[in-house]
């Protein structure tokens, strides 16, 4: 029983990770119709932000003068800032300048940027807080290390409070976080649009909405999005590496495909269906760590013959 | 004719689909009040026609204007802000959404609330039925009640300009029957009205003036006495 509450714990959480990366994916797919690539790079892209603005934060004596919170605060903005730039890159250089041309063009070239992401990575973030200086009121191990080799991520999150504190506060952020998307998808004008734009661009120009101005809001809301599912990831993982983007990326994709691609409460069941898979067959078969990922994808490909449309995404047929 | 007493004038628009030319050299102008009509086959560039009014397919020439105020280089969301409202059946409607959230899309720019309750109100005393189906998907209607949708999200405007594009398409005669009826009484409220028909006996029922359009290009302009005394009308349903 107390392996079973364990393993709970650990798939909520990596589904948390997954899901905020999945929210990413559906909401690009749902306004262009195209599957963004590189999101698991851009969320890995937010975190190793954290975790550069963190050193620079450090070292300018921030973290004495003003509230550990703040701080925080402080690095998931500049994160987020960072992500949402990203996406709006991505969005104008790799997705729109192919609108009109083969919905292979802007697969490809978002695939690309996610590996000029990846590389960029690995090439310029060289200060790193030494993993096993103490995060908080301890001395700040500054020293250089190549951008290719894993890097702590700080511990942002209750430092003081022990591990599960850490834990709860992960899945509360991801609750809180879409919350607030579901909040804001169905009670303000730009969620609506947003949706409007998803179910059907056409009528949403013919009713006025500034089409280019919610795509933009899009993948601006999305870059925070998945900054701050790099953030979780970092969080609970600890030790990140610049090519993590991939596998986050194939998972948060995945699970946006289980869900059901343009639902963005798919992508969250999604999201926790596939950390579940993973994390129990990790824990019950014998070597299943082995083969958690295997099975986990095992189950996206049963989902894409038998149910293409998604958990909750429903067949797009309009009654005529 | 002065542009004042046109609320729409095209002149000289030319579009094109990549290299395929669509609409050549097309002339039209919506009288304020007035219903006007553009009557043509299948293909024969209508609805392409309606989005380059609304510059959602971009005119490669020509101007536009509504009120004697040149929109040639607005885009589509400011076209729509200035009172020009689109109603396109075949464009469908936001099927996941309630019908009373698509209304409220069609009323984007309506931002005052207690005036937005009160045009939803008047919809739905003019279209008893959607009131019934008020939280119902968009999806779920059938053909007439979504026809009934999409001239109700575009009036719910009040427009200067009301486009309708093919509001007969694909209905039973007597949801015809009653869409006309409901075009009818707009035009007795004097809205100017811009109808795109293929069932031209229906529309110059109800039209003051029209046009035949035909591979892209106006090939009658006049009033609708003459309109059904031309040799266009030996087709009535073009």
């Amino acid at each position: 029983m107390e392996m079973f509450a364990g393993l709970l714990v650990s798939a909520l959480l990596l589904g948390c990770t997954y899901t905020l990366i999945a929210v990413g994916f559906s909401l690009f797919f749902g306004v262009m119709d195209v599957v963004v690539f590189c999101c698991g790079d851009i969320a890995i892209f937010g975190a190793f932000s954290i975790m550069g603005a963190y050193v620079v934060l450090m070292s300018a004596g921030l973290f004495n003068t003003l509230p550990f919170i703040v701080c925080v605060a402080l690095l998931l903005l500049i994160g987020a800032l960072f992500c949402a730039t990203l996406g709006l890159v991505a969005y104008r250089f790799s997705i729109k300048p192919f609108s009109h041309s083969s919905e292979l063009m802007p697969l490809l070239s978002t695939i690309a940027l996610g590996t000029v992401i990846k590389e960029v990575l690995g090439l310029m973030f060289m200060p790193a807080v030494n993993a096993s200086a103490s995060a908080f009121g301890g001395e700040a191990a500054l020293k250089v290390v190549s951008g290719r080799n894993p890097q702590g991520f700080p511990e942002l999150l209750f430092p003081n409070g022990g591990v599960n504190l850490r834990y709860v506060t992960i899945i509360c952020v991801t609750v809180l976080l879409l919350l607030l998307l579901f909040i804001f998808l169905n009670k303000t004008k730009m969620g609506l649009s947003m949706q409007a734009v998803s179910q059907n661009k056409e009528l949403s120009m013919m009713t006025g909405i500034n089409v280019s101005r919610t795509i933009v809001v899009t993948f601006i809301i999305g870059g925070v999005m998945l900054a701050i599912g790099g953030f979780l990831v970092g969080s609970y993982q600890k030790i990140m590496s610049f090519d993590n983007g991939a596998m986050y990326g194939a998972k948060g994709f995945s699970a946006a495909v289980v869900g059901g691609l343009r639902n963005t409460w798919g992508a969250v069941i999604g999201g926790m269906l596939l950390a579940f898979v993973e994390v129990f067959v990790a824990g019950y078969v014998a070597n299943g760590a082995a083969y958690a990922g295997v099975v986990a994808f095992v189950v996206v490909v049963i989902f894409i013959i038998f149910k293409p449309e998604g958990i909750i995404g429903e067949k797009t047929v309009e009654k005529v | 004719m002065s542009d004042e007493s046109a609320i729409l004038s095209i002149r000289g628009l030319d579009t094109s689909y990549g290299r395929i030319p669509m609409l050549r050299d097309v002339n039209i102008e919506v009288l304020r009040g007035q219903v006007c009509c553009v009557l043509g086959a299948n293909g024969a560039g209508k609805t392409t026609l309606v989005k380059a009014i609304l510059n959602i397919v971009k005119a490669d020439k020509g101007s536009m204007s509504m009120s004697g105020e040149d929109i040639s280089t607005w885009p589509t969301h400011r076209r729509v802000q200035a009172g020009i409202a689109l109603s396109a059946s075949a464009a469908g409607s936001f099927q996941k959404m309630s019908v009373d959230t698509n209304l409220k899309m069609g009323a984007y720019y309506i931002k005052d609330t207690k005036l937005l309750e009160e045009r939803l109100a008047e919809i739905y005393r003019s279209f008893p039925v959607l009131r019934e189906r008020l939280q119902q998907k968009a999806g779920t209607l059938s053909g007439g009640e979504r026809t009934m949708l999409a001239i109700a999200r575009a009036v719910i405007n009040k427009p200067r300009l009301l486009i309708l594009d093919e509001p007969s398409l694909g209905l039973a005669p007597i949801m015809v029957e009653e869409v006309f009826n409901i075009v009818k009484q707009l035009a007795l409220q004097q809205m100017s009205i811009l109808l795109v028909e293929q069932n031209a006996v229906k529309a110059l029922s109800v039209a003051s003036t029209g046009y035949v359009i035909q591979k892209g290009a106006i090939v009658f302009c006049g009033s609708v006495q003459d309109l059904a005394k031309s040799e266009f009308m030996d087709n009535p349903v073009m």
